[in-house]
């Protein structure tokens, strides 16, 4: 807690001394979210990555000619799924999880011509768990019927049942709130001095377990994101020409 | 560069590589065949906590038994016999407040093989209303009309008893069936003759072509241990003519001690051509119905013309499954113990989880052993009361 205390004030303290242009801008675009885990004991099970959507709205202040700080606001998808396979494929259950996010970024600027910009990221992320899905694919286990099959065998098989919930958090088991590092780059197309388009890919990877310290042995659970998104940017501090 | 930003790109890389180091997901040890005893209550204890069900209304604190138990079975020595035979004293201290009423460790070491543990039993077997299973068949032909079906199929047995089934009418006017375990779907589908199919073709005909002289059915699932969950569409799924909701299932969806799906409906569909009972059904239960009784017991309480006899069931309610279908329930110690548990947990429409207390009877006729051994079932009576 100290810590993520220490990079707030720095950066406000910095970007209250800038003294150059400010922008904002507004992003959408495509999130892919990997739960960093271990499942290697459960039988028959693949962790898959979850494609998800994204928006963010920017605050950037540039600091001097390379150095810009940027934060905003984004609501980011970070969506994974626990596969089945082998005799089991077709099981499946989907977390579909809202964080709103709070980026707080250093952009260095490496490239500058004909109007097009590009930018090293990096930074920090608070972000807030803000609500979660969950869908599935299940054996009704008590939903099943019996098949004499041509060996003479009977042989029982479980009905597969869908479900699709709003996610019930719990107190004990999930941490709503995540820390993190980014690092990425973004490109922006200047059409004059005050519009530009932007496309922008970043990779999250979260500091905190997506769970609270509730047991002993337990396994954390670490999202790890990319987001790729682009929008348009508006310069407060020009006039366009 | 300015001095604050500098600051802030050495906390940043700093901060970077200090949490890139902590975020470290562990492996899990792969002891197929533990060398010590504290790898077999690692083992052990682990197993407990990532595929037993029941760590969110369990009383037993699970950390609390690592942090007691753990530095015990370091001290013992697995190639000492008399150590072996103490830790089965610690496991059954271990486990003796769980609630899952399947729970059931038994030991593949050889020398306590002869070894169980079976906490539910442990408990119950101290309340003074508790009895053991009875045979209800022999005394409950003596109210059948003459020409009852009984029959019996050795090669679906539990505890040395052969499936055996009893079917008939009473007074011409009541349908009764009674089985001691649920294999009837497998003993129906089975390839080779038995007697038990007959016997199944003749309740399910005449449930199919109700006579208009039957005014009830009672179906009889005291002592009945459960057996195969097939049974339960077998069954209830002759009585219904539409899809029967009757509570929910819930299962582990993760590692973590509260990881679980969410409460999924547990729906029991309608036979095949299966008409709807209309008439008053009665189920007879008793405090040795366990497993998949108690599922049947509930289903048929759960239709709006349905009553249920007898006593508290056992409560084991959650259903058992091979681990592989939900990654979670039964586990095994290689090369020490079998742990069986749970694959599912159960909730009733109501909302209420059964689980270690077992169902309730709508009207409650205690088991009265005299009674049955003078050939007098006040339980069968009160039900052919009920319905007449």
């Amino acid at each position: 807690m100290k810590q993520k205390i220490i990079i707030i004030s720095f950066l406000i303290i910095s970007a209250s001394e800038a003294k150059t242009q400010s922008t904002i801008g507004l992003g959408f675009g495509y999130s892919n979210n990997h739960l960093n885990t271990n499942i290697s004991n459960r039988t028959f099970t693949k962790n898959k990555n979850g494609s998800g959507f994204g928006s963010e709205l920017i605050f950037s202040h540039s600091y001097s000619r390379k150095i810009n700080f940027e934060t905003g606001i984004t609501f980011l998808q970070k969506n994974y799924s626990f596969n089945r396979t082998g005799s089991y494929t077709g099981i499946s259950e989907d977390f579909k999880n809202s964080y709103l996010q709070l980026p707080l970024i250093v952009q260095f600027k490496f490239f500058d011509k004909q109007k097009i910009q590009l930018f090293f990221d990096a930074g920090f992320f608070f972000s807030y768990w803000a609500s979660a899905k969950v869908n599935g694919i299940t054996p009704d286990i008590l939903n099943s019927s019996d098949n004499l099959e041509n060996n003479g065998r009977v042989t029982q098989y479980l009905q597969l049942t869908r479900y699709a919930e709003k996610y019930q958090f719990n107190k004990i088991r999930d941490s709503r709130l995540e820390m993190g590092w980014l690092g990425g780059i973004t490109t922006s197309y200047y059409f004059n001095k005050k519009y530009a388009l932007f496309i922008s890919g970043k990779f999250y990877q979260s500091f905190d377990d997506q769970q609270k310290q509730y047991m002993i042995n337990q396994v954390p659970k670490f999202n790890q994101t990319v987001f790729i998104s682009m929008g348009c940017l508006l310069n407060l501090s020009a006039n366009p020409q | 560069m300015i001095k604050p930003l500098k600051y802030f790109f050495v906390f940043a890389f700093t901060g970077m590589n200090f949490f890139l180091s902590c975020n470290k997901i562990p492996t899990f040890p792969t002891n197929n065949n533990p060398k010590s005893f504290s790898e077999v209550f690692d083992e052990y204890w682990n197993g407990m906590n990532r595929n037993y069900l029941y760590w969110d209304i369990d009383t037993t604190n699970w950390d609390h038994i690592y942090n007691t138990y753990k530095p015990i079975f370091s001290q013992l020595d697995l190639n000492n016999a008399d150590d072996v035979k103490k830790s089965v004293g610690y496991f059954k201290e271990m486990t003796c407040g769980l609630t899952d009423a399947h729970y059931y460790i038994s030991f593949t070491r050889h020398e306590i093989a002869d070894s169980s543990i079976y906490p539910a039993y442990d408990k119950k077997k101290n309340n003074s209303d508790f009895h053991d299973p009875f045979p209800y068949w022999r005394v409950d032909s003596n109210y059948l009309d003459k020409n009852y079906q009984l029959g019996f199929d050795n090669t679906n047995s539990i505890n040395g008893d052969p499936l055996t089934v009893l079917y008939g009418t009473i007074q011409n006017k009541i349908l009764y069936f009674y089985c001691n375990n649920f294999s009837l779907s497998k003993s129906y589908h089975a390839s080779s003759t038995n007697d038990i199919q007959p016997i199944l073709k003749s309740f399910f005909n005449n449930l199919n072509n109700l006579p208009a002289n039957i005014h009830g059915l009672i179906i009889d699932v005291r002592s009945n241990y459960g057996g195969n969950l097939s049974d339960l569409n077998f069954l209830v799924g002759k009585l219904i003519s539409k899809p029967l909701h009757f509570g929910y299932t819930q299962y582990k969806s993760g590692n973590g001690r509260l990881d679980y799906t969410p409460w999924i409906k547990a729906i029991i569909d309608p036979g095949t051509d299966s008409k709807e009972i209309t008439i008053p059904i009665i189920v007879l239960a008793d405090n040795a119905s366990a497993s998949l009784s108690e599922a049947i017991v509930m289903a048929i309480d759960a239709l709006p013309n349905g009553t249920f006899i007898g006593e508290t069931t056992f409560g084991a309610t959650g259903p058992l499954t091979d681990f592989n279908a939900f990654n979670d329930g039964s586990f095994v110690v290689p090369d020490f113990l079998n742990v069986q548990t749970s694959s599912g947990k159960f909730k009733y429409l109501n909302g209420r989880i059964y689980e270690g207390k077992g169902f309730p009877p709508d009207i409650f006729i205690p088991f009265n052993k005299g009674a049955l051994q003078n050939d007098k079932d006040f339980q069968l009576e009160k039900a052919i009361n009920l319905i007449h």
